[in-house]
């Protein structure tokens, strides 16, 4: 009996057992193979929450550190139209009731929009769908903005916020800065040039959330890591640069000019301390602009720079050995050559000049007669060591190279023209880069706009840049420098661009420019490049003015006067020293 | 099982020759107690370990709830110091820009001179030409040409809190008037008095260098 009852009772036990397995397994079958798609998807929309994680821009900044453009968050205000009905408040004085006209009163205040078009924009979307759930009451609101509408506490008011970029010194070097879009692509300038140094990657992430919306510690799971941007450090010096747009801006209006640019360079590295363009563009507001002036002319616009291409054909055919400045040639008003080409000069002179009265008296006879004596071979070798024709080493985002064709391609004209700066196109860079090889003994070093990319652990990495490039020899770049510094002496320019106690050379330019249909029109670009100071020079200062109403390159000179000023000043340069050869302006 | 051992005892001590039922009862009621003993021992280990586990596991997990609480709080904190940062951050760049210093010298009647001029301490040289900036000469004299979108949000965000300060103080003179009239002063409506400025001497003008 004793047996009969332990079998029936561990054969109750096995049964029960297995009826309880039987029923475990069958669940788990039913979760985690029937039902396991099901579950999964109700899983990952309940709490698995995907989280965008930004890798934020990186700064634009000068030399100095000043930030000229960075990264900051801005907030779209949203309303859900059909929740938007009156709340009660908890006031100091009890509780209030706040309709919505008075929620759009408080949040226009804010805003700075009106009470009435707030209650529109909901009204319109409660026309469109009467269940409507989201309407923009604003975009791109500030984080100042932001805090004062979320102390109101509207319960029908939310926020969305993006990543924006912010321009803190506005216009300042907004022409080479650039612009991105509002989904944060870099559109144009240093921006877009640099991306790969100042973009950011984004990345994402998931974290799990309880019942009560509080996150679940722990269960953060970053997929995809961001990567911030690093910041881009310029060789520009923005007080530098305001200085030089807000005294061009001064000078262009003054004189009605379609578009300017003033260019400072030092000399000794070829870096850009300044790249003013006229008109300025803030980008801190795009759409007020012109799409044409957004960007910096200096940089993509060559044009025919006229007469201060004349310096550079007097350091070629003094490098070459074939006169010196004091070479006399018979200067008329109007010249006409074997091949036909014929040209008059700018104003009035004595006919009798040397090298040095052509530079002084800007004479494109002159100058053409004694270019000649270079054979067009050693021309077009001596322009391209100049800089001429080739892109600079900057690199700019649709940077020009400007124009120079090879000596077989000149006509008759151009191959006259040349010497004085028609027939043949630079950019404002160009320019300047070429004025600094005069200035440096000689010696082109590359244009520089950006000074380093420095990452999130401050590891910095330089812009490899082309060697520099010997264009003539330090006596004949000593030479030209006292030559161009006698233009100044000699000339009218004396009276506007002299600074008691430093030594200025200089050349201006009132260069005719294309009409757009094949010949000139009767505006002119004007221009003056300076180096400065001339016994050691160590930057170069150039200014280019189109259709002044003045027409004359007398408009120019005030600003770049201004300009070197401020450098003497903020750079405490020493007065100069020492007195140029003077050479003889006639024979 | 339990209930067969007494049973067997039972049987064995009945070979006896006097058995007594009621000792008999005794001895195995004593004898189940006795062997019980250690199972209810164990069984109240078992209970309390059990409880005492679940216990340990709800305060673990009202700890790790309450430091998820308090994460989340420091997280929002963070996120409200982030952005007070990026809004000082915003003015201290707005008003460091050039166009708002310079505009801010021209009020303050500040004017650049046109020329650089230097004054030599040591024997009074002075070189350059100094000449006077006239009337509408300075740089900003035109306005700001360089234009900030930003500067002039910040700008009219001053104005408008300017003019809420104006306001306030108005009302608050009336209420000071109000409140001297009656004696009492308002708070606020006595500034603080400022401390005498003193002049330093100078007997013989510039203080020069003795050395050469």
């Amino acid at each position: 009996m004793k047996m009969r009852i332990n079998r029936r009772r561990v054969a109750m036990s096995f049964a029960l057992v297995v009826i309880i397995a039987v029923f475990f397994v069958t669940r788990l079958i039913d979760i985690q193979v029937v039902g396991a798609a099901a579950f999964n998807k109700a899983s990952q929309g309940k709490m698995s929450i995907p989280e965008t994680l930004y890798g934020t821009r990186g700064d634009i900044v000068d030399i100095n550190g000043t930030v000229l453009a960075t990264e900051r968050m801005t907030y779209d205000v949203t309303v859900s139209p059909r929740n938007a009905k009156e709340f009660s408040r908890t006031t100091e004085k009890g509780e209030v009731i706040v309709t919505p006209q008075m929620a759009a009163k408080e949040i226009a205040a804010i805003t700075g929009q009106s009470a009435d078009g707030i209650i529109s924009i909901i009204n319109d979307a409660l026309a469109d769908d009467p269940n409507s759930e989201f309407a923009y009451v604003t975009k791109g609101a500030d984080v100042d903005a932001f805090t004062q509408i979320k102390a109101l506490e509207i319960p029908w008011i939310y926020f969305e916020q993006n990543p924006d970029r912010a321009y803190p010194n506005g216009a300042v070097a907004g022409n080479i800065l650039g612009y991105v879009g509002s989904d944060g692509t870099p559109l144009a300038g240093l921006e877009m040039g640099y991306e790969e140094c100042v973009g950011g990657v984004n990345g994402s992430q998931s974290y799990a959330r309880g019942a009560d919306g509080v996150r679940i510690p722990g269960s953060t799971v970053v997929t995809d890591g961001a990567k911030n941007g690093s910041t881009l450090k310029l060789t520009i010096d923005s007080d530098l640069q305001w200085f030089a747009q807000q005294t061009l801006a001064t000078t262009a209006s003054r004189e009605n000019a379609k578009w300017g640019m003033t260019v400072v360079m030092e000399v000794e590295t070829g870096r850009l301390l300044a790249v003013a363009d006229y008109p300025t563009f803030d980008p801190n507001n795009i759409d007020a602009y012109a799409p044409e002036d957004r960007g910096s002319r200096a940089f993509t616009s060559p044009f025919e720079p006229g007469s201060t291409m004349k310096s550079l054909t007097a350091a070629s055919i003094l490098e070459a050995g074939l006169v010196d400045p004091t070479t006399p040639i018979y200067s008329p008003q109007f010249i006409e050559f074997d091949n036909g080409a014929r040209f008059r000069d700018h104003g009035p002179h004595p006919a009798n000049l040397t090298l040095q009265g052509v530079l002084r008296w800007s004479s494109n006879s002159g100058i053409a007669q004694l270019g000649v004596l270079l054979d067009p071979e050693s021309r077009h070798d001596s322009l391209v060591r100049f800089g001429v024709g080739e892109k600079t080493a900057v690199d700019f985002p649709g940077e020009s190279a400007g124009l120079l064709r090879s000596s077989e391609q000149w006509d008759n004209q151009s191959f006259y023209t040349m010497f004085f700066g028609q027939g043949l196109t630079l950019t404002s860079i160009q320019m300047a880069s070429a004025y600094a090889a005069i200035g440096n003994d000689g010696v082109r070093q590359p244009v520089s706009l950006i000074d380093s990319c420095i990452d999130q652990d401050g590891k910095t990495a330089r812009p490899s840049l082309p060697e520099p490039v010997t264009v003539i020899s330090a006596q004949t770049a000593r030479t030209t420098v006292d030559m161009l510094e006698n233009v100044v002496t000699h000339g009218w320019l004396t009276d506007y661009l002299t600074i008691p106690g430093y030594r200025i050379a200089a050349k201006t330019s009132t260069a005719e420019q294309s009409d757009g249909a094949g010949g000139y029109s009767d505006k002119f670009i004007v221009s003056l490049a300076a180096l400065f100071p001339a016994d050691d020079p160590k930057f170069v200062v150039l200014t280019s003015l189109a259709s002044p109403d003045s027409n004359s390159s007398a408009s120019v000179v005030p600003d770049v006067n201004n300009v070197i000023k401020q450098i003497i000043k903020t750079r405490e340069i020493q007065p100069s020293s020492g007195q140029p050869i003077d050479y003889a302006d006639y024979y | 099982m339990s209930m067969a051992r007494p049973m067997m005892g039972a049987r064995s001590i009945a070979v006896l020759p006097t058995p007594e039922p009621t000792r008999q009862l005794h001895v195995v009621s004593s004898a189940v107690g006795r062997r019980r003993r250690p199972k209810v021992f164990f069984a109240t280990v078992t209970v309390i370990s059990i409880f005492v586990i679940i216990v340990a596991q709800i305060l673990l997990s009202i700890s790790l709830q309450s430091g998820a609480y308090e994460i989340a709080g420091l997280q929002r904190d963070v996120r409200e110091l982030g952005r007070m940062y990026q809004s000082a951050t915003q003015d201290l760049n707005r008003m460091t820009s050039p166009q708002n210093v310079a505009q801010s010298a021209e009020v303050l009647g500040m004017v650049g001179n046109s020329n650089p001029v230097y004054l030599r301490l040591s024997d009074s040289l002075v070189t350059g030409a100094a000449t006077a900036t006239g009337a509408g000469g300075t740089l900003v004299s035109q306005g700001n040409l360089v234009p900030n979108a930003m500067l002039a949000q910040a700008l009219a965000e001053r104005q408008v809190a300017a003019t809420a300060a104006a306001e306030a103080a108005a009302q608050q003179a009336r209420t000071g008037v109000a409140g001297s009239q009656t004696g009492n002063v308002g708070p606020g409506s006595a500034p603080a008095p400022l401390s005498p400025v003193v002049a330093v001497p100078s007997p013989q003008g510039l203080p020069s260098p003795a050395t050469r």
